[in-house]
């Protein structure tokens, strides 16, 4: 089945309770399979006809729309709209909080190029939402007469609500375009977890840095007014990421941002003194040897702090971000960050 | 620990003087200037052991050098209206009477001041022929000449505003940009940049970062000149001043927002407001006023980038001139800090900058595609892509150089 009639066939859910599986027609088990069928010049592939021009429609636009609230002691996942390939997996309910912990999933393995995926996520007052991925968001190769392949994400959180998105890392294929557009709103007291980690491709392939284009532009804002503005393209045969300005010597890289709204300024330093601690103690500065790794902390223009780092290999990142999140969640909230069950 | 009290002695040379003190206890911060310690934490954005900076009042900042045993406070004070006047405070657990000048003696290493101790802090100006204590209530301040007391240019014409604009991008003009290496010194302490790879840095340095600055100077020129004209007589079209001074409020708000690195944000807060205020009053211009006081009022920071704009527009300087001339500024700068960090010399660096004009001519094209009016029609609209990890890390890790000769 064509991803065109999959997403026609998609009826949006409405008020899909948390716990229960999601009912929409959203592709059976054969879907991914379907996906790939009609995504045949398939990004995998490096050997691919290019599309004529009058098949650029046929590109996937999908929808994902989630809403968090809170009627009682636990947050509730709605489900507003899923369109195929963007899935999400039944929520959990975390043990104390409530929280609801749910993991988003592609169904056609990643981001194909001509993707056009919107992700909406509404947190509700005083609700408590865990989002992360089921595994890396691959950015396949692009696909001649398509356009970019598109991410735009829009979350917000009410007041009093915590949302902690944390994806898995971005993986850019050769040849990949991609632009990702997220727009972030948060009312007072609400709170925000938010990482971001971009491998420099397929390394063990031996595509580092062989994509064509990687666009960010992330807003977050609180009563209109931006308290975090990142606007960068990588293109790396236009620019080279092994400058000294951009990444150096350090092909991967993440930012954590750590968002309040209304904690006291001292607050803020003081979490920002304790995380730079942390950052210190994990830094590898010797930016020749093999397991090198940077960490720098400071607080934002106002509400938040980020945490930056740059890495000659992965691991190091996905295994000390959650200690930044855990310290910043137990000062921030009192309570403990419970992690996906991931490796680190 | 550091404990300044609220009665400490501002020593005088020509003019300089304290008039925000600041309390720091446990090296963190406080600004006596705004009354109470939490009140103070609203407004101060601490850097690193020692170092103090006040985002609302900007008046002090300090650098403990405390790696050879004696403590030796330096601090910069900017309040003056001549300008930026670096003096060097010495501290001492006695009590020198008024009068005393503790010149430069170290304490000894023994006398580490406590937070219980009260401190009494003298201040000397440096260079100042006949340095005096005086306490602080019986400095005059001086006061603002009012604008039609202000000199303004004799001739008129382009000539007049060469002489402008000349002067307000020198290197020298006294907002204390000669003390941030915005991130360089710890990329040259680490060994990231050398004086083989400067020029190639500064290249990219000008893709990335100065670039965004070219584009809010530039957005900020159009308020400039558009305000130039509600200023003088806001009242026939109120309304539309309003929407300029809240135009001008958001573009510094967005650009503090793209400025993840406090360290680097503040120093551009700090450089603003001082070149804002000092073009202010050296003009005598209304809506450069008129700019100053509404960011004063809504507790909103001056960038650097945005206020050069803002005085080019203002003042009727050429748009592009205008752009040209602060990214101009913004690279020497960081090339002056280059000459203090690494082995490179005046010529190299010459050469260097010579080479580097066509990076620059991109920088400032990238700023001319975005059309003024676009600008004034939507400040939130300005987007400018920017990709300078590196730079943003060593600006966060700056403060835990063992050393450091900049602010920055």
């Amino acid at each position: 089945m064509p991803i065109s009639e999959l997403r026609s066939s998609a009826t949006p859910i409405n008020s899909v309770a948390i716990g229960s599986a999601p009912t929409s027609s959203a592709p059976t088990s054969s879907a991914p399979a379907a996906v790939r069928d009609d995504a045949q010049p398939h990004a995998l592939c490096n050997a691919h006809a290019p599309r004529p021009q009058s098949q650029v429609n046929s590109q996937v636009d999908s929808r994902l729309s989630l809403a968090f609230d809170k009627p009682g002691a636990a947050t509730r996942l709605q489900l507003r709209t899923q369109e195929p390939p963007q899935r999400v997996v039944r929520a959990f309910t975390a043990p104390h909080t409530g929280a609801a912990l749910v993991h988003l999933h592609n169904l056609s393995g990643g981001v194909l190029g001509g993707d056009q995926l919107q992700l909406d996520i509404a947190v509700g007052a005083h609700a408590e939402a865990q989002v992360t991925t089921t595994g890396a968001t691959r950015v396949y190769r692009h696909r001649p007469g398509y356009a970019d392949a598109r991410q735009t994400t829009t979350l917000q959180v009410a007041a009093g609500g915590l949302l902690e998105y944390l994806p898995d890392a971005l993986i850019p294929f050769a040849g990949a375009r991609y632009q990702q557009h997220t727009r972030i709103e948060l009312a007072p007291d609400a709170g925000l977890f938010y990482w971001e980690t971009v491998t420099p491709g397929r390394v063990a392939a031996g595509e580092v840095f062989a994509y064509a284009r990687v666009g960010v532009d992330l807003e977050i804002a609180t009563a209109g007014v931006p308290i975090l503005v990142e606007a960068y393209a990588l293109e790396p045969d236009k620019r080279p990421l092994t400058s000294p300005a951009r990444l150096g010597d350090y092909p991967y890289f993440t930012t954590f941002y750590i968002c309040r709204v209304g904690v006291a300024p001292a607050v803020w330093t003081t979490l920002e003194t304790e995380l730079g601690a942390l950052a210190q103690h994990h830094t590898r500065p010797d930016h020749t040897g093999p397991d090198s790794v940077l960490w720098g902390v400071s607080r934002l223009a106002a509400h938040g702090l980020v945490i930056r780092a740059l890495a000659k290999r992965h691991q190091p990142l996905a295994a000390t971000l959650p200690k930044f999140w855990q310290h910043a969640k137990a000062a921030l909230y009192g309570r403990a960050a419970i992690l996906p069950r991931k490796l680190y | 620990m550091l404990h300044i009290i609220d009665e400490p002695v501002a020593v005088n040379g020509k003019g300089a003087r304290v008039n925000a003190l600041c309390l720091a206890a446990d090296l963190t911060e406080m600004c006596a200037d705004c009354t109470s310690l939490d009140g103070g934490r609203e407004h101060l954005a601490v850097r690193k052991q020692g170092d103090i900076f006040c985002a609302q009042t900007g008046r002090l900042s300090l650098k403990v050098h405390r790696n050879f045993g004696p403590i030796v406070v330096s601090l910069a004070v900017e309040t003056c209206r001549l300008g930026c006047h670096n003096v060097t405070i010495i501290l001492s657990n006695g009590s020198p009477s008024p009068g005393d000048r503790l010149g430069d003696r170290p304490l000894p290493e023994n006398s580490m001041p406590t937070l219980a101790s009260r401190m009494l802090i003298s201040v000397s100006q440096i260079n100042a022929t006949q340095p005096s204590s005086i306490p602080l209530n019986a400095v005059p301040f001086p006061v603002a000449a009012s604008p039609a007391a202000v000199p303004t240019s004799v001739g008129t014409g382009q000539e007049d505003r060469l002489l402008d604009l000349l002067h307000l991008a020198d290197s020298a003009l006294p907002i204390g940009a000669q003390s941030h290496s915005f991130g360089l010194e710890t990329l040259t302490a680490s060994g990231m940049v050398t004086s083989a790879n400067l020029e190639a840095f500064l290249r990219d340095y000008i893709e990335e970062v100065i670039v965004v600055d070219c584009v809010y100077c530039r957005a900020a020129y159009a308020l400039g000149a558009d305000l130039a004209q509600t200023a003088p007589d806001p009242t026939p079209d109120p309304t539309r001043h309003t929407e300029l001074l809240a135009d001008w409020l958001a573009l510094n708000r967005r650009l503090g927002a793209l400025r993840t690195a406090q360290e680097t944000r503040v120093a551009g807060e700090v450089l603003g407001r001082r070149f804002l205020a000092l073009a202010a009053e050296a003009s005598g211009n209304t809506a450069l006023r008129a700019a100053l006081d509404a960011a004063q009022q809504a507790g909103v920071a001056c960038h650097h980038a945005p206020a050069f704009g803002l005085v080019g527009g203002a003042l009727g300087l050429e748009a592009d001139a205008t752009t040209a001339a602060f990214a101009q500024q913004a690279l020497a700068a960081l090339c002056a800090a280059a000459q203090k960090l690494l082995p490179v010399g005046q010529s190299a660096v010459t050469h260097m900058r010579w080479r580097l004009k066509p990076a620059l001519h991109a920088a400032l094209a990238q700023s001319h595609a975005i059309p003024l009016a676009d600008v004034v029609a939507d400040v939130a609209a300005i987007t400018v892509a920017s990709f300078a990890p590196q730079v943003e890390l060593a600006s966060m890790r700056h403060p835990a150089l063992p050393v450091r000769l900049f602010i920055s």
